[in-house]
């Protein structure tokens, strides 16, 4: 029941939850990292809401903002901007994430301009520097949403909502390690578990969560794989994997399985700072943090190996600049330590794709033996 | 026991038949619009040639419309071109390990170990570079048939740079050396050669192991062949079947593999 | 194809050659070009054309051979090599007795220089890797060379510079490839944005990464070195903004390859003598034309502003082609140097402080890193365009830059708001293998002869 409650939610954008915050007069903001701290957001009801293409392959009127070049996930985004489907937001909060949704965001400014677009500045190193300054980010952060909604955000709110996130991260960790060595879920249920969590209000989510848990099920599968690279929701693209045999038991990407793994649990020091170092030390899984590479390395191989996983698909979008280096430098270092790899770059959402992409899988499993 | 193997690609479709492990017959066709249809047809005429019941043979399916096959019962598994390839480059010639198949839509090359494996592997994109579409545009620009093309590279005395990777552009720079009047040989032999660069760059994602052989229809354009050859340093390996047939052999050989001891 | 040499390997050895060259008669030059075959000799005789006097062989003896010899050398003589990206100001590294910088887009738009095959078999080579094709062709091309050091075919970097983690993915995860697979220590810059807690990071990030480099040097920057290097670079700043100057003239007389000489130099020598010499020569060459009258077509028909960068991939037959079909090419963002300033300095802090300055607002670090990249890229353009009396706006990019892709829209809007037309050419900076010189010489034309002369010949018959 709330497994498919769940898919629902992650198939559509402004969902019942959502549309039952809007009507007891709360705000929902965009954004497009996770580096975004969500009790910030929460502490004074706002919801944090993340900005996805919802499996979106028409790009036709982005196209004539964006390039043809440019990342098709960011197109997509960017058509249901400029079609309406995002304008049950309140507002959105920019981050340079990449050179696309730079210019992404550059478009939606100069398309639509949207009456709140605070820049949230998230450093692409991790020291000493980067991270006081980030600490004064968020309370920038904090006030951006003050001034624009009205509100005053108290550090024992903050606190709270933090303790929230600590909990539902558990309980993340708790139904990943669900589909590690008996495999009860599959990977496509996983997926729709974190779309889901960028779409809910905690509270809601959390519920949802705990009774999913309970539907554990039978799964086939040939081999077991770790997915990893770019930022994914693509359900239907996993459902199509899997259907192969290729099990998706573990993934390291963006707000999937990159988002809670590495995160700091509270421990009652300066919040602001505390939140800084939070989010930015779990930031290093994403690809456009420099510096940061073996750490990511290491980080999809201890993945591998708890998960028990025969072999490793890294993805990528076309035009991909972070992901698609990244994962030609994985390749031949995963393929070193003897972890079959096999990339696979696709568009965004594109149908077009399916039968390349199955005959890659195919031929993997085939290539593992399974 | 009869073993079958069908291949669909984007222009032809092509049907292997193995008894006591040798060859006895096969057909290669132009593809109907269906690829299950395709198949059937291929395979079909192969059986009625050779006068077997289709309920006598144990069918795989590769290419387009594999899985299709399975679902209709015609045929019992499918396993993917790549693999077909390998094995069956492999079954003809032990000694080969990389195995460059070129159709009509699709580049691979494929690297296979002592077994016959599949040890990697390594696909075109979507793009048409490289494939024999490519060859297609070109030729058809020229006006030229593809094996006119091929032979072209033989007859040159100063092929062109056809520099642009995409198919598009590389059709802008053929006619602009039309205009301007270049031989019709240096163009088609500078065609063949920027199409051997592009599977080179490919191939050498996977490396190249030697011994190597050319399967799919482009390995029947003597040109690209040779100048392949050429860039790779290698001799490919001569299968002694019609290059076209190898996935369906391959495929049949899974089934052979797998059913042949029942 | 996989055991030639790197690009600086192979391309100093040329450079050592050109270098030799005296005062050849043009009919020597031509013989000695044709030895290094079609496309080689059209590059190197395009430095050499007469409409260039001789800043073209300056170019090539003192600027870029000193800096490619310079980095070769450096390891004979114990020096250490820094590799810098496009968005860095060199003048930190000339700063070092024990350091050389090497600029890795130099590397890239040199293999258009002189070389066989231009960059092409390292651009090969980086997609044997794995690196996918799309990825911005002058790094990709830069890595592939980089990488036949693992063979030691070339001469790889001691230490690289990342200054465009918030600027540029592309050459960030390229640079982070090369130092991961190469294991060489990277120094890295981030910018936030145009704020002043965004500066106050920026020069905090700064002055580490200085004392960073000084431990690996094992030198301290000396006062009167580095005084002298911002006092070299505030000369050329001035001669920088004498050429600009030039270019308002109708029609222009700076020559059409002198933006990328001007660009070649900032990236390169800029703090150094050689630097000073090289634009006193731009100067002298352009007012000579100036003073004569001279320009190569009939008349000047397009004067043109380009929205990147121009084309490597065939010097001479794009840019003296462009003049001499009466087509002006005023400059381009990438060589607008974020627009050099005047530093006053007198010690080592001071100095410092005017190359963090300078940093911060740097080519493309100053349109890349801004808060809102497409909004300032426009409005340094639209600045420059009307600066400079340009009639018409080129872009070129494709795979070279999907920064520049993203602003488009924006800037097209911004440019049409002025009357401007620009043409969107569908090339790349560094790959000809993306669309063909005489394809793209096609487009500007008819862009040129049916929207940009006959725009003009409205505006003079409403001025009737």
């Amino acid at each position: 029941m709330s497994l498919s409650k769940i898919h629902e939610i992650a198939s559509t954008l402004e969902n019942e939850y959502v549309e039952k915050w809007r009507s007891e007069g709360n705000a929902v903001v965009g954004h497009a990292c996770i580096a975004m701290p969500k009790e910030v957001a929460e502490a004074v009801r706002i919801l944090p809401f993340r900005l996805r293409g919802a499996g979106n392959a028409d790009t036709s009127t982005a196209d004539s903002y964006l390039s043809r070049y440019n990342c098709s996930l960011c197109r997509s985004c960017l058509e249901l901007v400029l079609n309406g489907s995002y304008d049950f937001l309140d507002g959105l909060v920019r981050v340079r994430g990449c050179d696309h949704w730079m210019g992404t965001f550059d478009e939606v400014q100069h398309a639509k301009n949207p009456e709140f677009m605070h820049y949230f500045k998230v450093p692409h190193l991790v020291n000493g520097d980067t991270l006081e300054f980030f600490s004064n980010e968020i309370k920038r952060l904090k006030e951006a949403f003050e001034n624009r909604f009205g509100v005053e955000i108290t550090e024992d709110e903050i606190v709270r909502y933090a303790k929230v996130q600590d909990e539902i991260n558990e309980k993340m960790r708790e139904f990943y390690r669900l589909r590690f060595k008996k495999p009860r879920f599959y990977g496509s249920d996983a997926i729709a578990v974190v779309v889901a969590r960028e779409s809910l209000p905690s509270e809601v989510f959390l519920q949802l969560l705990e009774s999913a848990m309970a539907e554990k099920k039978k799964v086939d599968f040939r081999a077991k794989v770790l997915l990893a690279g770019s930022p994914l929701d693509e359900i239907e693209l996993i459902r199509k994997i899997e259907e192969m045999g290729a099990l998706i038991v573990a993934e390291t990407t963006c707000f999937g399985g990159g988002s809670f793994w590495n995160m700091a649990e509270y421990d009652g020091s300066e919040i602001y700072d505390f939140l800084a170092a939070k989010y930015l030390n779990n930031l290093k899984i994403c690809a456009r943090m420099f510096g940061e590479y073996a750490f990511r390395k290491n980080f999809i191989k201890s993945m591998a190996v708890e998960a028990e996983v025969d072999g490793v698909i890294l993805q990528h979008n076309k035009f991909c600049d972070l992901f698609g280096i990244e994962n030609a430098k994985l390749r031949m270092d995963l393929e070193k330590d003897g972890i079959p790899v096999l990339v696979l770059e696709k568009e965004y959402a594109s149908t077009a794709d399916i039968g390349r992409i199955k005959t890659r899988v195919q031929a993997f499993l085939e290539r593992l033996k399974r | 026991m009869l073993f079958g193997g069908t291949d669909v690609g984007s222009l032809t479709a092509q049907a292997v038949l193995l008894e006591d492990g040798r060859i006895t017959g096969y057909r290669n066709i132009r593809v109907l619009p269906n690829p299950v249809e395709s198949a059937k047809k291929v395979m079909g005429e192969l059986l009625e040639e050779v006068g077997v019941s289709p309920d006598d043979v144990v069918i795989f399916s590769t290419g387009y419309g594999r899985e299709k096959l399975v679902e209709d019962g015609f045929a019992k598994e499918h396993v993917s071109e790549i693999s077909c390839h390998g094995r069956g480059a492999f079954w003809l010639n032990p000694a080969i390990r990389t195995i460059i198949d070129i159709g009509g839509q699709d580049a691979k090359v494929i690297r296979i170990d002592g077994n016959g494996n599949l040890a990697n592997f390594v696909m075109n994109d979507k793009c048409a570079a490289g494939t024999g579409r490519f060859l297609e545009i070109q030729a058809r620009a020229l006006g030229l048939t593809l094996d006119e093309l091929g032979e072209m590279t033989f007859k040159a005395s100063n092929p062109v740079a056809i520099t642009a990777r995409c198919s598009i552009y590389a059709e802008t720079e053929v006619l602009h050396y039309m205009q301007r009047k270049f031989p019709k040989e240096d163009i088609a032999a500078g065609v063949n050669r920027s199409m051997a660069e592009r599977i080179y760059y490919l191939a050498r994602r996977v490396g190249v192991e030697r011994e190597v052989t050319l399967t799919g229809g482009v390995a029947k354009n003597r040109g690209v062949k040779h100048e392949l050859e050429k860039i790779l340093g290698v001799k490919f390996v001569d299968l002694g079947v019609d290059p076209q047939i190898v996935g369906a052999l391959g495929a049949a050989i899974f089934a052979m593999e797998k059913y042949g001891g029942e | 194809m996989n055991e030639i040499p790197g690009l600086v390997k192979r391309g100093s050895e040329i450079l050592r050659t050109i270098e030799k060259i005296g005062k050849y008669s043009k009919s020597e030059l031509e013989g000695l070009a044709r030895l290094t075959g079609e496309i080689q000799g059209h590059t190197i005789l395009s430095f050499l054309d007469k409409r260039h006097g001789d800043a073209g062989l300056y170019f090539l003896k003192n600027v870029l051979s000193k800096h490619v010899n310079e980095a070769v050398k450096a390891k004979e003589k114990g020096k250490k090599v820094i590799l810098i990206p496009f968005n860095f100001p060199p003048e930190l590294i000339h700063a070092f007795e024990n350091a050389v910088p090497l600029t890795t887009e130099m590397m890239s738009t040199m293999g258009a220089l002189a070389l066989e095959g231009e960059g092409e078999p390292y651009w090969d080579y980086a997609m044997s890797l794995g690196i996918p094709d799309y990825v911005c062709s002058s790094n990709t091309t830069a890595l592939g060379s980089m990488l036949t050091a693992m063979k030691g075919l070339e001469i790889a970097p001691d230490a690289m510079i990342s200054a465009c983690p918030g600027a540029c993915d592309a050459n960030s995860k390229i640079h982070e490839f090369v130092a991961e697979t190469l294991n060489v220590p990277e120094f890295m810059l981030d910018k936030m944005g145009d704020g002043v807690f965004d500066y106050e990071l920026y020069r905090k990030l700064f002055l580490n990464m200085v004392r960073e480099i000084e431990e690996f040097v094992g030198e301290e920057i000396d006062e009167d070195r580095i005084v002298k290097v911002i006092e070299n670079g505030n000369t050329c700043t001035e001669l920088y903004w004498e050429l600009h100057e030039l270019k308002k003239h109708s029609p222009c007389p700076v020559p059409n390859m002198f933006t990328m000489l001007s660009c070649g130099t900032r990236f390169t020598m800029w703090g150094r003598d050689e630097a000073v010499s090289m634009f006193e020569k731009l100067l002298e060459v352009a007012e000579k034309r100036l003073k004569r009258g001279e320009y190569p077509a009939e008349r000047e028909i397009a004067r043109s502003l380009w929205v990147y960068t121009g084309y490597y991939i065939d010097l001479y037959d794009l840019w003296l082609w462009m003049e001499d079909n009466g087509i002006t090419y005023l400059t381009d963002i990438l060589n607008s140097g974020g627009f050099p300033q005047i530093y006053e300095v007198f010690t080592k802090e001071d100095a410092l402080e005017a190359i963090i300055k300078t940093s911060w607002d740097y080519q493309m670090t100053r349109q890349m890193g801004a808060e809102n990249m497409g909004l300032r890229w426009t409005e340094d353009f639209i600045y420059l365009a009307e600066d400079l009396n340009a009639n018409c706006a080129i872009y070129c990019g494709h795979h070279a830059c999907k920064q520049s892709q993203a602003v488009f829209r924006i800037l097209r809007d911004g440019m049409s708001s002025k009357g401007i037309p620009v043409l969107k050419l569908d090339g790349d900076a560094w790959n000809r293998r993306i669309t063909s010189v005489s394809v793209l010489q096609e487009m500007i034309l008819d862009f040129v002869q049916n929207v940009v002369a006959k725009k003009r010949r409205r505006r003079r018959g409403s001025r009737r």
